[in-house]
């Protein structure tokens, strides 16, 4: 190819410049639609701390009792049991730590009047959650070890939480009170670096955790439980609002609400501690639980996690539409392609009685049709950022605006391997369309459209 | 040297198959100025679009400048077509979007010349048939004498050895045709084969040899000027 290729190119275009425009909007909305839908099912499908995701491990074994019938799959089953969840933790494991949480909400306050309390979500959790989840931090640190359970009052604070309390202000060793308890600060988190809140298995994109606070505190302040709670209506009976009421009951009743996770680096430490686990469900058969016939159990990736979760059912069935859309915006294509092309016939046919070979004939076409499909693809992106926009907003609707727009705009917006995918589907969907009518254009015999 | 041994043309149709040319023998040697007459249909066109590579032969051999054209890919032909031929319509085939320099430049860009190069040729063509001056003006600008002029200076600005020209004054009256004969005479004089389809006896007359088409074969050459010519 060379400089003369590209000035038929521009010459062509330039000819039917309508036909030209067409082309660029057909391709354009199409690829908008797709793009949209595309990027809103493949930010689902993102996994939150890419980094890390390949070594951390969520557990889960099927506790349930055999009444419950409900289809589940693995990725869907309750939590531990508290009692479980410390066995687990007990036992000789293979995992390189083990880190447990449960989801807790609090009503903050500080000292200072003017500053209205805060009703924060949060994890219950260990000294490990820092470390297995590679949580940075901008002021202080973690607690130790010795803090998990023994009641101490301290907190670790996510960035945003402490943007809204202390003003950004290095709020480390300033007191909160959570429920009317006093709490020391001893950490404020950085921005983390993950796209949704997987560690408590809801993988929210609407909001982060606000607040992380040791085990042993929520438990002797009775603090609120908020996340999923998977308790039997005969447990429900005995304990009472298993969120609100003695959580000592729903400690010893075999309730699921405690998230375990492990850090295994190795094939082998992940097949070590699915015996483990195994061992842990046939012991507990002994016991009368664990009464299914065949408990399923799951020691999987964050990876494997997200992949078996999937996009939702909504957004799966609009890319479907979105791809077929894009289907017809190609058939379109290539009509217009054709009466573009077959418009210049006489040209052409009077270019090749002057000489130009079909491979001349053909690079040029190739040529056009690729800058279609590049303009095409730019003016879909640029129509997609609407279009995410529009979802975006409409997500912002549905969650009555309870939502973080931070969080909630990450899934709505384009990245550089997104605008690389669409210029790619576009450039080479285009080809494809211009297929046949640069097949027709090239076979057009020199001389044939040449008659008076 | 130009040479059909036995050439044959079939055109086939749903329904009917036309034998466009019927085991035709033609020699045109280097320097000639050749008419081709016959009555419409008789297959002058044909024989042009195969003497200028357009079309494909279904029968016989055929030379061109000492080249089998027999089994040629598409890219060879048309760098033959491009450096050994120039093709004259009756129609003129100008591009009423280019400027008269740029449609004498068409046939250039399909080499790889460079602009100086492509420049000289367009202007030096132009100055040929005397319309170096109105080089940025379009065709339809032009009277139609003058639009032929420019379809033959775009025909000789690759410097061809063939002139092939399809009734090149039949869309012109007869002053105009007359220039356009004087035109291609000069050409001729120069050193360049041309071979012309006309209509017009007249002009038929004043070329080095007439050959006579019917119903597809070559029925009849007469030898008008005995000039000696080499082979
Ligand atoms: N593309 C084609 N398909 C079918 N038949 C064709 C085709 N081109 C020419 N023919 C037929 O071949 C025969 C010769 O045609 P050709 O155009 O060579 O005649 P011609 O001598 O140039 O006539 P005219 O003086 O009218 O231009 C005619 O019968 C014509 O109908
Ligand atoms: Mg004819």
């Amino acid at each position: 190819m060379n400089i003369q290729h590209f000035k038929e190119a521009k010459q062509s275009l330039k000819t039917r410049p309508g036909l030209s425009i067409l082309v660029v909007m057909t391709m354009g909305v199409g690829i908008a639609l797709l793009m949209t839908m595309f990027t809103t099912v493949y930010q689902q499908m993102r996994v939150p701390v890419p980094h890390i995701s390949q070594e951390r491990y969520l557990v889960l074994a099927d506790a349930r009792p055999v009444e419950d019938e409900s289809l589940m799959e693995a990725w869907q089953l309750p939590s531990f049991s508290w009692n479980d969840a410390q066995l687990l933790l007990n036992m000789e494991s293979p995992a390189v730590r083990q880190s447990i949480n449960f989801t807790s909400r609090a009503v903050l306050e500080v000292d200072d009047p003017s500053i209205r309390p805060v009703w924060a979500e949060g994890s219950a959790t260990d000294s490990e959650f820092f470390t297995i989840f590679d949580a940075p931090f901008l002021f202080g640190g973690p607690w130790t070890k010795e803090t998990d359970m023994s009641g101490e009052a301290v907190m670790v604070i996510s960035k945003d939480l402490n943007d809204i309390l202390f003003g950004g202000e290095n709020s480390v060793g300033q007191t909160i009170s959570a429920q009317g308890v006093r709490t020391t600060i001893i950490g404020v988190m950085d921005d983390w670096p993950i796209k949704a809140a997987f560690y408590d298995r809801s993988f929210s994109d609407r909001e982060m955790h606000q607040m992380f606070i040791p085990l042993g505190f929520a438990i002797q302040n009775n603090l609120m439980r908020s996340g999923v709670m998977y308790c039997t209506p005969e447990q429900r009976q005995a304990i009472g609002d298993v969120r609100r009421d003695d959580i000592n009951q729903l400690m010893a009743s075999d309730c699921g609400w405690i998230n375990v996770w492990a850090h295994m680096n190795s094939q082998s430490s992940v097949q070590e501690y699915e015996a483990m686990l195994s061992q842990l469900v046939q012991q507990q058969k002994d016991f009368g639980r664990y009464q299914r016939e065949n408990v399923t159990t799951l020691v999987a990736n964050i990876n494997d996690v997200v992949s078996m979760r999937g996009a939702d059912d909504w957004s799966r069935t609009l890319l479907v539409m979105a791809y077929l859309f894009f289907g017809v915006c190609l058939v379109n294509t290539v009509g217009i392609l054709l009466a573009k092309f077959l418009n210049q016939s006489k040209r052409v046919s009077l270019y090749r009685a002057l000489g130009a070979s079909k491979s001349y004939i053909l690079k040029q076409y190739l040529i056009e049709v690729l800058c279609l499909g590049l303009i095409g693809g730019v003016a879909g992106l640029l129509l997609a950022n609407l279009g995410l926009e529009v979802m975006f907003q409409v997500e912002m609707y549905q969650s009555d605006y309870d939502g973080d727009p931070k969080v909630v705009r990450q899934y709505f917006t384009l990245d550089w391997q997104l605008i690389l995918t669409a210029v790619a589907i576009a450039v080479s969907s285009i080809v494809v369309a211009g297929l046949y009518p640069i097949w027709k254009i090239c076979n057009i015999p020199p001389a044939g459209q040449l008659k008076s | 040297m130009l040479k059909m041994n036995n050439v044959s043309k079939f055109y086939r149709t749903n329904l009917i198959e036309t034998h466009a040319l019927k085991n035709v023998n033609i020699q045109v040697k280097d320097g000639e100025f050749v008419t081709i007459t016959g009555p419409s249909g008789s297959g002058k066109t044909t024989f042009l679009n195969l003497a200028g590579l357009l079309e494909n032969f279904d029968e016989g051999e055929y030379f061109l400048d000492g080249i089998d054209v027999t089994g040629l890919d598409d890219n060879a032909l048309s760098h033959l077509r491009n450096e050994k031929i120039g093709f004259i319509f009756q129609s003129f085939n100008l591009l009423s979007d280019l400027s008269l320099y740029n449609n004498v430049e068409v046939p250039l860009n399909f080499r790889g010349l460079s602009r100086k190069e492509r420049k000289e040729r367009i202007e030096h063509a132009l100055e040929i048939v005397g319309l170096a001056a109105r080089k940025h003006h379009y065709p339809n600008q032009l009277s139609g004498g003058q639009q032929q002029r420019v379809a033959i200076a775009r025909a000789i600005a690759g410097e061809p050895r063939f002139l092939l020209a399809d009734e090149p004054t039949g869309n012109l009256d007869s002053v105009m045709a007359r220039q356009v004969m004087e035109l291609l005479e000069d050409i001729n004089d120069k050193g360049t084969t041309i071979v012309m389809v006309t209509h017009d006896p007249q002009l038929a007359k004043r070329a080095n040899r007439n050959i006579h088409i019917l119903d597809g074969q070559v029925n009849d050459i007469r030898e008008q000027r005995l000039t000696d010519l080499a082979v």
